[in-house]
């Protein structure tokens, strides 16, 4: 478990990680790596869903968006402009040279782009097998047969995932250059023409062409424009921070699409060493939060917050768990259950029928427990946000752990995640340091065998 | 489905749970004649069965989850009334915890749902709460120690 937890606390990097192009051009509050791979796994799954040629491996293509990028973890985002970039690209007084360098591809010879790639991929490569190289077996193996096909680009899967995930960077340009104006989108645009070849992938990005620079509002009625509309929406998810680290005063509070990134790929390495369809599961986690693209991220907190509360009243509250009296906790749940459900309908209501009715059907499976794929996903929602609590203290010891760490004991109960949350417990312990009190295995299961005896003497088969 | 872990079910879970199998395995006769009603994503649509509707592998394997669910169950019982005071799965228990009030049902894993307050016998709170008796305090332990008083213990079941 403890190789597991070091490559959790890696790939929380790239949810801090802001994407180096959107620093270049001087973006308020860019994309992170984490924000781009979430959309871009939810766009490879749905332009594969509606199209036209044989359709592939729709979790693969999942899977393999989902680790493209970590490498970064160690040696960070390359640009095609690197190679003229100063040193130091934050700097106010390089500002204007920056600039000045964005406002033409970069003049670099075909030799010399070929061998930069080649060497970028080198190192990608050694980083790769340096990030995955303590995974359990079961695990390594997967992300392994994921990395070689992607990065030799030589099947069709490969190549439709690595230009989903260019694509997804180009839609993210568009929309900034409509936001705020800075991105050189007619550059973007000769780039994309030039590197992506799959059919389906250009017949897309013509679509995204005429919905966001020709602004035509004709073509959002048809399929792609559907789902160009619909990634749209989705992509509001990158900039909506999570209620729960929001009243707790986090510093840089993660994103909900960041947080389902992690959620992810830790449920897919969690759910594999368990056995579980992890095809289903990664869909499931990306799926599990996209309602809040519309009903936002509500937390059990709500019921007892009022509207006039101040920063420190909040935070007061947030230092304990949530206990509302059973009737209230209800009423709201009902309320949120409805909210929700009603977001996702909406959010979904124009994209193909059986593309809606699958997402409807992976977002029904975590809410309402319907697979044991559902049920262990909705648990380990719960974990990840321990484990990024812990994370938040680490940084910040004012932080409101206590919660977190008294929830995970009532709302866990899978033997996998459970042997996770001891991990992290020992983790937690040898870093505060002022909570030495640990029980002793062996007491432990002491315990657990007195109270077996007394729950068997409560049944009747 | 895990059979390692004992399944256990309050009347009320048996009760959805043979209906669900029931309504299931009208689906699928209905969808072998392709007379399968379609679903449209509307409000109006009972979101339980919504998720089959479409996905016969979905529909097949939860079936036969069921099967086995229904053939290795044990049934909740609310223990005999000498034994009241005491924590039992199937309990509703008042606790109080760090200074707060709550309210937790202990049910087997199948019907956990924290949140509605139906915690699993196998979370770490769910099996420190069973077997002990009404003020009676029960330290769940970890890096942070919590306390759980136990103030009232009832069984609805």
């Amino acid at each position: 478990m403890s190789s597991l937890l070091d490559f959790f606390i890696k790939l929380g990097k790239l949810k801090t990680n802001k994407r180096k192009g959107w620093i270049l051009y001087d973006i308020k509050d860019p994309a992170t790596t984490a924000d781009h791979i979430f959309r871009a796994a939810i766009l490879g799954w749905v332009l594969n869903s509606v199209s036209d040629k044989k359709k592939l491996n729709d979790a693969r293509i999942i899977k393999s968006i989902l680790i493209h990028h970590l490498p970064d973890i160690y040696i960070g985002e390359e640009t095609p402009y690197d190679s003229l970039l100063p040193e130091d690209i934050s700097s106010e007084k390089d500002k204007d040279i920056i600039k000045k360098i964005l406002k033409k591809l970069p003049q670099v010879s075909a030799g010399m782009e070929r061998k930069r790639a080649v060497q970028r991929q080198q190192v990608e490569e050694k980083t790769f097998h340096k990030i995955v190289a303590k995974l359990p077996n079961q695990i390594k193996e997967e992300i392994d047969g994921l990395w070689a096909e992607l990065n030799k680009r030589r099947t069709s899967l490969s190549k439709f995932a690595w230009e989903s995930a260019k694509l997804e960077s180009y839609l993210q340009a568009l929309e900034y250059w409509r936001k705020e104006g800075k991105v050189q989108h007619k550059l973007w645009n000769k780039w994309t023409k030039k590197n992506l070849k799959e059919s389906f992938i250009i017949k897309f990005r013509k679509e995204i062409d005429k919905i966001l620079i020709e602004k035509n509002k004709k073509c959002g009625e048809s399929i792609l424009g559907e789902l160009v509309r619909f990634l749209n929406e989705v992509g509001k998810l990158k900039s909506l921070k999570r209620t729960g680290w929001v009243l707790a005063q986090a510093k840089r509070p993660e994103s909900v699409a960041q947080h389902t990134f992690q959620m992810a790929i830790m449920s897919w390495v969690l759910g594999k060493m368990k056995g579980l369809d992890t095809d289903r599961i990664v869909k499931i986690a990306l799926a599990h939060d996209l309602c809040e693209v519309y009903a936002g991220d509500q937390t059990p907190y709500d019921p007892i917050l009022a509207p006039n509360y101040n920063k420190e009243e909040i935070y007061k509250i947030v230092r304990k768990p949530a206990r509302v009296p059973h009737s209230q906790r209800l009423v709201w749940l009902m309320k949120k259950k409805e909210t929700e459900w009603k977001a996702v309908v909406r959010l979904t209501s124009l994209l193909p029928k059986e593309l809606r009715e699958e997402i409807i059907n992976l977002w029904l499976d975590i809410e309402e427990g319907i697979t044991k794929e559902g049920r262990f996903v909705a648990q380990v929602d719960k974990m990840v946000n321990l484990f990024q609590a812990i994370e938040y203290w680490k940084k910040d010891k004012k932080f409101p752990i206590m919660p977190w760490w008294i929830l995970i004991k009532e709302r866990v109960d899978d033997p996998i995640l459970l042997k996770f949350v001891d991990e992290l417990d020992r983790e937690f312990a040898i870093e505060s340091k002022r909570f030495p009190e640990k029980i002793r295995a062996s007491e432990r299961r002491n315990e657990r065998g007195r109270n077996r005896g007394k729950v068997n003497s409560g049944l009747a088969s | 489905m895990d059979l390692e872990r004992e399944i256990y079910l309050t009347k009320e879970g048996l009760r959805k749970l043979e209906q669900e199998y029931e309504e299931l395995n009208n689906l699928k006769s209905r969808k072998a004649k392709e007379d399968a009603p379609t679903t449209v994503a509307s409000l109006e649509v009972d979101p339980e069965y919504l998720a089959f509707q479409d996905d016969l592998n979905l529909l097949e394997s939860r079936i036969v989850e069921l099967e086995i669910i229904l053939k290795n169950y044990k049934l909740i019982d609310p223990p005999g009334k000498g034994a009241h005071k005491e924590v039992f799965l199937g309990a509703t228990v008042i606790v109080e915890v760090e200074g707060q009030e709550d309210e937790f049902t202990i049910v087997g894993s199948l019907e956990a749902n924290p949140m509605f307050g139906k915690i699993s016998n196998e979370s770490p709170v769910g099996r420190a709460l069973l077997g002990r008796k009404i003020g009676e305090e029960v330290k769940v332990q970890s890096a942070i120690v919590s306390i759980y008083k136990i103030k009232k213990i009832t069984y609805r079941l």
